[in-house]
């Protein structure tokens, strides 16, 4: 039966063409979609994980780039019951790097430059972190400090106590990568990264896989502070950590109603906020995806209507030679379930193809296709088209012998 | 073997009731080879159909070795088609897909084409003369070959009786003298019940039962009376 119904495809080639792609479209939409809302999910989930105390930042202020705090506000955090760490930094978006890129530059080379090129400034951006080292020694999970590779790669160290008011930085092996030395080899420990117009040493490479931390120059706060014309004083954010992790909530709440004017950034809520909007930008896909899976299975259903509609002689004559109207409807549902699994598999495979393609122009963040979401989406593909096959396969079994020698005497 | 008694069949055309046959009532015995004949539109066709349960009559009662084919459940008409009655139309009717073999299989595509049964359909598409055209689809054939496919179709059941019409309708004269030749033969050696409806009465021979129908009647007269008592005679 199946061989008969894959015949009858094959010998059809310009519709069968026509109805698969139809469906392959929206289901290229499907995983196309989904594996940027999986590679996003993947992205915040770790850049989240990398972020495990709190951030105390301007009220209002979206990002640490962006919030600016007054000189006060350490002492105030330290008095606030649960606080055990509140270390001071300084982020701002960086000035050019060894002449180029940098934060504006990234920017600007987004809208400037070849579409692939300016794609992939996008996620360039480079932020200067500048860190009170002394305090930022106390916090028992540092992000950066914990990532610095080992010697046996050239991690080289993290910034220490030593590292205060000199131009020393510690840089992700990204940034070493994407600004290389003149001979194309990545920046290593010991060598010299140009930020403005001032040389800073590499003391230490880190690699935390986050593609928001992954972009951090980390120094000292003095240092950065010269380094962008800021106010001696300068403080964009604090991080704090409680005395206990259990208690981080609480804490923040405590922090928020203790200081006017600052946001307590609570990884947990954020964890959770991010989740929300994936789960709303998941439905809205979803919703647009269904939409277009709805019309190609109206291609399915019109395809196979065309298709038994010039077949009626041929079901009478089956129907002439014993077939039941299950085995015309098993038929015809089989014509159009392999329609569904034609779709499907081209589908995956070319959704497959782009996310390879598009994933080797990314850095830092990768679309995520899983065998999950092939697997969902070619069940989705073969039940759509069964679906949208039933009505053609059912007007088909109505099919009378009678029918046939009508319609061929007609013919 | 067919018992046909007071079988009406009447067709609504518009406002108009047609009515194609006006009780018919005849035997046809095991074996036999018969010949409904008759002018266009007397209802030979329609007779046909019935016999074959493609349709059902209006009226009367149609028993075929014994049972009433009228009376069917509509799966027991399905098993009746498949398993007893070898059916071959005009126009060939073949399906376009399939290759001439898997023509020949198309009763058994449903239930599972064993290696046996491929063999026979091989084996038969051979005794018709198309052993080299096993692997042809219906296009790559002539209209003779086509319906020597057909006539392989309708055989490889084994069945009761088998039901042509106008199988030479659409063939030349010596096409159309070989597939008669080819039914009389398989007839003859299975010792099936042949039922054919022809315009063409160079086919019938003094031995052959010849149902003769005129406006929906079994036509009175020599030949039809002739038929008709030899059919009564021998059943």
């Amino acid at each position: 039966m199946w061989t008969f119904a894959w015949q009858n495809l094959v010998t059809r080639p310009t519709r069968t063409t026509l109805a698969v792609l139809g469906l392959t479209i929206p289901v290229l939409a499907f995983l196309g979609l989904f594996s940027v809302s999986r590679g996003i999910r993947h992205l915040m989930g770790d850049t989240i994980s990398g972020l495990q105390n709190l951030m105390v930042l301007r009220e209002n202020a979206p990002v640490p780039v962006l919030s600016d705090l007054p000189p006060e506000t350490g002492e105030q955090l330290r008095k606030v019951p649960g606080v055990r760490v509140a270390a001071a930094e300084v982020w701002k978006v960086s000035p050019p790097i060894d002449g180029r890129g940098g934060g504006l530059g990234a920017a600007i080379g987004m809208l400037t430059k070849p579409k692939e090129e300016g794609f992939r400034s996008l996620f360039n951006i480079i932020a200067v972190e500048g860190i009170d080292i002394a305090e930022h020694a106390k916090l028992t999970r540092a992000s950066f400090a914990k990532a610095i590779l080992p010697k046996s790669r050239g991690g080289g160290r993290f910034l220490d106590e030593g590292d205060v008011g000199k131009p020393n930085v510690a840089i992700s092996t990204k940034i070493a990568r994407e600004y290389p030395n003149a001979d194309g080899t990545p920046k290593k420990v010991g060598q010299t990264l140009r930020l403005g117009n001032r040389d800073f040493q590499i003391v230490g490479l880190f690699e935390t896989g986050s593609m928001v931390l992954d972009a951090t120059i980390v120094m000292d706060i003095g240092v950065s502070r010269e380094l962008l014309n800021l106010n001696p004083a300068a403080v964009s954010a604090y991080t704090v950590e409680p005395t206990s992790m259990a208690e981080g909530d609480l804490v923040g709440e405590r922090i928020e109603q203790a200081i006017s004017g600052v946001r307590a950034q609570r990884i947990a809520q954020f964890s959770l906020t991010v989740g929300s909007v994936m789960g709303k930008l998941d439905m809205f896909l979803l919703l647009a995806v269904a939409l277009a899976m709805l019309v190609g299975a109206v291609g399915i259903a019109n395809t196979m209507l065309m298709s038994t509609s010039e077949r009626y002689v041929e079901f009478g004559v089956m129907r002439t030679n014993g077939w039941t109207r299950r085995n015309v409807l098993m038929l015809v549902t089989a014509e159009s379930a392999l329609l569904g699994a034609l779709s499907g598999l081209l589908g995956g495979a070319l959704a497959a193809a782009a996310v390879f393609g598009v994933n080797r122009f990314l850095v830092g963040f990768s679309l995520d296709l899983s065998p999950g979401l092939l697997a969902a989406s070619l069940a989705g593909a073969l039940s759509i088209a069964t679906l949208a096959g039933l009505y053609p396969a059912w007007r088909a079994s109505r099919m009378t012998p009678m029918d046939a020698i009508r319609h061929s005497v007609a013919g | 073997m067919i018992e046909a008694v007071d079988v009406r069949k009447s067709f609504q055309s518009g406002d108009e009731t047609v009515e194609a046959l006006r009780g018919v009532t005849f035997r046809v015995p095991k074996g036999s080879c018969t010949f409904i004949v008759g002018p266009s539109g007397s209802g030979k066709s329609t007779l046909l159909y019935l016999l074959a349960a493609l349709d059902q009559p209006s009226s009367g009662t149609i028993r075929v070795a014994d049972e009433d084919v009228t009376s069917m459940s509509e799966a027991a008409r399905d098993a009746y088609r498949r398993d007893r009655v070898g059916f071959v139309y005009q126009s060939f009717n073949l399906i376009g897909n399939l290759s001439a073999v898997n023509n020949v299989l198309l009763p058994y595509i449903p239930t599972g084409v064993t290696p046996e049964l491929r063999e026979r359909a091989v084996d038969l598409l051979k005794q018709v003369g198309l052993g080299h055209r096993t692997r042809f689809r219906p296009r790559q054939m002539s209209g003779g070959e086509q319906q020597r496919v057909a006539v392989a179709r309708a055989l490889i059941k084994d069945p009761l009786v088998i039901y042509a019409d106008e199988p030479t309708g659409n063939l030349d004269r010596a096409g159309g003298d070989r597939i008669m030749q080819l039914l009389r033969d398989r007839q003859r050696a299975r010792q099936s019940t042949l039922v054919v409806v022809t315009h063409d009465r160079r086919f019938i021979t003094p031995d052959d039962l010849v149902l003769e129908i005129e406006d929906g009647r079994l036509k009175e007269g020599p030949t039809s009376d002739f038929a008709a008592a030899e059919a009564w005679e021998e059943v």
